[in-house]
């Protein structure tokens, strides 16, 4: 009967009174930032180009990981849609923090050509069911697409309250207030209860760097692979892609030989003084 | 390069910065393209000015930080190499931490500091600059014995080093925090003390910059005097009226 009373005591002391957040983070394998992109045969040469996580996803990840640092969110699901060298940009976010990561294996390209934004949330969707997700942090777009659809429409198909563009997010575990950019300035929205889906944009943190002991215990943290083609989910994109192409080059600048024709430019050609 | 790879790795000592060379040499062989290290006071120098992000656990500078960067044509092939030589170095405790960059901006981020080395310190005061070549497992104790030596007589003074270890160049810099002229008798005091290093240990006294004006007078310490007759007679054999580059090199 020892042993009982143990079991007993065992589960009184970790049934949890204060909510529990599971977060789920999107993380999106894009062209580096700093890459200058080339267009090959109408459309993205991806060829032997530098990949990274995209921006926006470091910056939920890096979000993801400070709610669990505060005792917040008890555990950080990494999310990666692509070719089998996103366990690369997986492992960058369990090198950040994250607790364990799914690949959702797929050769089509996710950059707005193949795979596009309504299917990408559906295999979202059923991602969060499976694992009972209670926040999805998401970046607030690709920098490859510069969409911003798969956040809202997550939304939309779960049901779920949404807020964008997050710069700020504040919670106790149970209500979230967030304060989100937009072009007229700064808005504050509370969402009372969870769950829900917040993209994150520049300003909500500086994400932290990778260092060598996070990334030698990434090695060893769960990666789970779904095949996207057996997800029971029509990928076929929705929006044809007609034509891509590189802008145009910069128009030459013309000098004014004096004031009075600068002014005359400005005013009458520019159109941007009266 | 269409494959780079930075990391900046922290070392508690200067033997395993220079065992950690010799490991990069050795496991990232061809596709190392830069191994610079900085030790803590220049560090502390630029952290004025810039995000340090490599710290230790009670937020201060490591002993020493090397940047160590990979260029090549493959990124999965160097992107194992690099692996390799980071779990190696973890292993043999050469670097007690590091930071691996996971974008191109971060690369960038990690170059800024070393890039602001310099400034920081020609910002801060006069700095009396040697550009050495001796063997490069003597660096420590020199700047060790050349740190004791300062602080008899020049106290404030601080002593920051670093360098592109790889080809045995060591910038030395002395900075007087705050004084921005020339303090002659600083400059006596470590002359001596570079000039006798460098003859010792038979290295340069100008390994990467050129002999330019400064170090024209010490030219006739550091080479024999029929030497330098032979040097004088093939400038002038080049330069007969003495019309190319005047007053540099030879005094």
């Amino acid at each position: 009967h020892c042993s009982k009373y143990k079991v007993l005591i065992h589960i009184i002391k970790y049934t949890p009174y204060q909510l529990i957040m599971k977060i789920l983070v999107g993380v999106k394998r894009v062209v580096d930032y700093a890459v200058k992109v080339r267009v090959q045969n109408n459309t993205v040469d991806l060829n032997n180009i530098k990949m990274s996580l995209n921006p926006f996803c470091e910056i939920a990840v890096e979000e993801a990981v400070r709610l669990k640092e505060q005792k917040v969110a008890d555990e950080v699901v990494a999310v990666s849609i692509g070719p089998k060298q996103c366990s690369e940009t997986l492992r960058t976010a369990l090198a950040m923090g994250a607790d364990r990561a799914i690949h959702i294996s797929t050769d089509l390209r996710t950059d707005y050509m193949e795979l596009q934004p309504y299917a990408i949330a559906q295999i979202f969707q059923k991602v969060v069911e499976q694992e009972q997700s209670d926040l999805v942090l998401l970046g607030k777009q690709g920098i490859d697409s510069d969409c911003g659809q798969t956040g809202p429409m997550l939304a939309g198909l779960l049901g779920w309250p949404q807020v964008t563009f997050a710069a700020n997010i504040e919670t106790d575990g149970k209500s979230m207030t967030v304060e989100r950019e937009t072009d007229d300035g700064t808005e504050t929205i509370q969402i009372p209860a969870l769950p829900a889906v917040i993209t994150c944009d520049l300003r909500l943190n500086e994400p932290r760097y990778a260092t060598l002991p996070n990334i030698m215990k990434a090695k060893k943290k769960k990666v789970d692979t779904l095949v996207a083609e057996d997800m029971g989910i029509d990928l076929t994109p929705r929006n044809e892609v007609l034509e891509v192409f590189e802008p145009p080059p910069r128009k030459e600048g013309i000098m004014v030989d004096d004031v009075d024709s600068l002014l005359d430019k400005l005013r009458n050609e520019a159109g941007v003084i009266e | 390069p269409s494959s780079r790879q930075a990391v900046l790795v922290a070392c508690e000592n200067y033997s395993q910065v220079v065992d950690t060379l010799h490991l990069a040499k050795k496991v990232l062989g061809e596709i190392l393209a830069a191994f610079e290290y900085m030790d803590q006071p220049i560090l502390d120098l630029v952290g004025k000015d810039k995000i340090i992000p490599l710290l230790d656990e009670s937020g201060e500078n490591y002993p020493y930080c090397i940047l160590i960067e990979t260029q090549g044509s493959s990124e999965e092939h160097d992107s194992v190499k690099m692996e390799s030589f980071l779990e190696a170095a973890m292993e043999e405790e050469l670097v007690v931490n590091g930071i691996v960059a996971q974008d191109l901006q971060q690369v960038h981020n990690l170059w800024e500091i070393r890039e602001h080395c310099g400034v920081a310190v020609s910002s801060n005061g006069r700095t009396y600059k040697y550009d050495i070549s001796i063997p490069y497992d003597q660096f420590d104790p020199v700047v060790t014995d050349l740190r004791e030596r300062l602080k008899e007589t020049h106290p404030e003074a601080l002593s920051l080093n670093w360098g592109h270890i790889m080809d045995g160049n060591l910038h030395v810099n002395v900075l007087m925090p705050g004084k921005f002229e020339k303090d002659e008798s600083l400059t006596a005091r470590l002359e001596e003390y570079i000039i006798d290093v460098v003859i010792s240990h038979k290295g340069s006294v100008s390994a990467e910059h050129g002999l330019g004006q400064d170090k024209n007078a010490y030219l006739e310490r550091v080479k024999d005097s029929n030497v330098i007759e032979t040097m004088k007679s093939v400038k002038k054999l080049f330069d007969p009226k003495g019309i190319l580059n005047p007053g540099k090199y030879f005094p």
